[in-house]
């Protein structure tokens, strides 16, 4: 965790002041303090930090900027619940799960969460870029079989021959094979 | 392209669509929707789904309130920021009348008509716009501010460009919605920015514009910012246009273009734009209908004044791009991204579509800066200017029968209502400028 960086997005001054010192002590550095959810949503596509951390009663609408953060996986994202500040989990936003600890929160608490709030964003992003990989190869095969199918047709071949006849002329032209069957379809070759 | 009700509903099961989202769009431009659960798609399909006419600004009375929402098949698109699972689908529609007539206050409707005249003498309009917008912080109550990012304090100075980094996800979106984007980049003044997609037929064009409206509006907001496509948001800067570059088509050809021709423009384009240049004064109401529109339209930066055409300078209302073949095409560039978007091709269409049908003859292009004559010089040139005012553009309007024959009589007159008050608002409010200059002096 040591060099991570996060923005904070959290009003009143003693439970900050405990959590930067808490955070700085594990290595964490904070890049930018939001002081309403505009602000903040901002601040984390400007700096893009590894980790948001959010209390609820900050002005604004805080679940739409935690909703935008998650969606779009900007950050890890971390949401403080501060009683006494006044804020309290009203609703949730449906289809999506949050971390949220209560304050005050122990140093060794806070830290632990952080640690594996961090791992499982990092799991999170990894299965999210496989998931676009194979849905873009998905996509790939349709359209080499949306094409296969259109040379079978035209010039009256079987299946194997028209895909090896694909093949040669993605070999001859040195066009991958998707790009030869966007180019068949769009009827340019 | 030409979807059918099959592929749509094979479509939106594929995507797993929960709620479809059937858009239409009032007289001022307002973007509306009535959005259904996926249910009631076989439905929305048959053109069965109503709403009440008389909520929306400029449609009908309370009377005659049912109106049926009649779904462009084409338009089909999944809404991209909405979570994939539970997606949202959009239709633009038409509206129509209970009788299964079409709606006389539809603005897709006008336009639909103009394009239908065309077609009548065998042309189809293309169009391609260069809408112009301002980024803006907002502040803590979401509330929009005029503090654009360029000038935002040093809190904020970062690695990553905000505003560049928001209108590189608006490309994005865009294109995951079926845009060809052509250029985007940042504008002359600080805070503004332009994306241009590729032209297509007026119909599209338009659909376009509104969507690109509200996907500008949507990611803006996701990153803290407020997208304004306010004519003049701040004195002294340059104002947001929308340049339209338009030209005329016979099938696949271009018929502006003629290689024999006088600027190698053909007959039929030297006559378009002089319908453009005569009707400007009336269709600037449309394509320039709020009070704040008029602040743009001042000389020194960079927005059209003066009723002229030329080949090089800027200056003029219509600028004719240097592409010749295919790319011919003429730049009317008094446009502001606040129009709605089908009336205002609607008249643009009807202007010049007027000057083809009567075979009008342009003045001499004017290659000079405009700016720099004197009135007198202006006056023997037979320079006129564009209306100062929405009121006089729309004492100009009033005064063309050509133009409003393009509107009907129904929208014309809602129109006119909704403007008037408008102007009457403004003309009775006391500003800022007047306490300032006259509240220590008398």
């Amino acid at each position: 965790m040591n060099g991570l960086e996060y923005c904070l997005g959290i009003p009143g001054t003693v439970e900050r002041k405990k959590i930067i010192s808490a955070l700085s002590l594990a290595g964490l550095n904070c890049v930018g303090e939001g002081s309403d959810c505009y602000h903040f949503l901002r601040l984390i596509r400007s700096v893009q930090p590894h980790l948001a951390i959010l209390e609820l009663s900050l002005p604004g609408n805080v679940w739409e900027t935690a909703a935008i953060i998650d969606q779009e996986s900007l950050a890890a994202l971390l949401l403080l619940e501060d009683k006494a500040a006044g804020s309290r989990v009203r609703s949730f936003m449906p289809e999506t799960a949050y971390t949220l600890v209560a304050l005050p929160v122990s140093s060794q608490v806070l830290i632990a969460v952080v640690d594996v709030l961090w791992r499982e964003f990092q799991r999170r992003r990894g299965l999210q870029s496989e998931l676009r990989i194979l849905k873009e190869r998905m996509q790939g095969r349709i359209v080499i079989e949306q094409a296969k199918g259109l040379v079978m047709k035209k010039f009256n071949l079987d299946e194997q021959q028209a895909y090896r006849l694909m093949q040669r002329k993605s070999m001859e032209l040195r066009m991958p094979l998707e790009k030869l069957a966007r180019a068949v379809l769009e009827g340019n070759i | 392209m030409g979807y059918t009700s099959e592929d749509v509903m094979r479509m939106t099961e594929e995507m797993q669509v929960k709620f479809i989202r059937m858009q239409f769009t009032d007289i001022l431009g307002t973007l509306k929707n009535v959005a259904i659960p996926i249910s009631q798609l076989p439905k929305a399909l048959a053109g069965e789904i109503q709403f009440d006419g008389s909520s929306i600004e400029g449609f009908v009375r309370i009377e005659e309130s049912d109106m049926n929402l009649v779904p462009d098949l084409n338009t089909f698109k999944l809404l991209p920021w909405k979570p994939k699972d539970g997606a949202v689908a959009r239709f633009i529609c038409d509206v129509y009348n209970p009788d299964g007539t079409p709606f006389a206050g539809c603005p897709r409707g006008v336009l639909k008509k103009v394009i239908a005249e065309a077609a009548e003498l065998g042309y189809t309009m293309n169009a391609g716009p260069e809408a112009e917008f301002f980024l803006f912080h907002t502040d803590a109550d979401g509330r929009p501010t005029l503090i654009t990012h360029d000038r935002a304090g040093y809190f904020d100075m970062t690695p990553v460009d905000l505003g560049e980094n928001a209108r590189r996800d608006m490309v994005l979106t865009l294109t995951e919605m079926g845009f060809e984007i052509e250029a985007s980049h940042h504008e002359v003044a600080p805070g503004q920015h332009e994306i241009d997609f590729k032209y297509s037929d007026a119909l599209s064009t338009a659909d376009s514009l509104m969507t690109f409206r509200v996907v500008v509006r949507t990611i803006a907001q996701r990153h803290g910012l407020h997208a304004s496509f306010m004519p003049k948001p701040i004195f002294g800067i340059n104002g947001s246009g929308m340049h339209t570059h338009l030209s005329l088509f016979k099938g696949e050809q271009n018929i502006f273009y003629d290689p024999q021709g006088r600027y190698e423009l053909s007959k039929e384009a030297l006559s378009f734009i002089a319908g453009l240049l005569q009707h400007a004064p009336a269709f600037t109401a449309i394509t320039n209908p709020t009070v704040n529109s008029y602040k743009r339209l001042v000389p020194g930066y960079e927005a059209p004044v003066y009723i002229a055409w030329s080949q090089r300078n800027r200056s003029p209302l219509v600028r004719i791009p240097a592409r010749r073949g295919l790319g011919t095409r003429v730049e009317l560039r008094s446009p502001d991204p606040s129009c709605n978007p089908y009336l205002a091709l609607a008249v643009m269409l009807k202007a010049g579509l007027d000057g083809v049908k009567n075979g009008l003859t342009p003045p001499e292009p004017e290659d000079r800066n405009i700016y720099a004559m004197t009135a007198e010089e202006r006056a023997n040139r037979k320079i006129f200017s564009l209306p100062a005012s929405l009121q006089e553009a729309l004492q100009e309007l009033e005064k063309n029968p050509v133009i409003l024959s393009a509107l009907g009589e129904h929208v014309w007159d809602r129109f006119k209502t909704a403007k008037m008050i408008e102007w009457d608002a403004y003309r009775t409010c006391v500003h800022p400028w007047e306490v300032e200059q006259y509240l220590g002096t008398f």
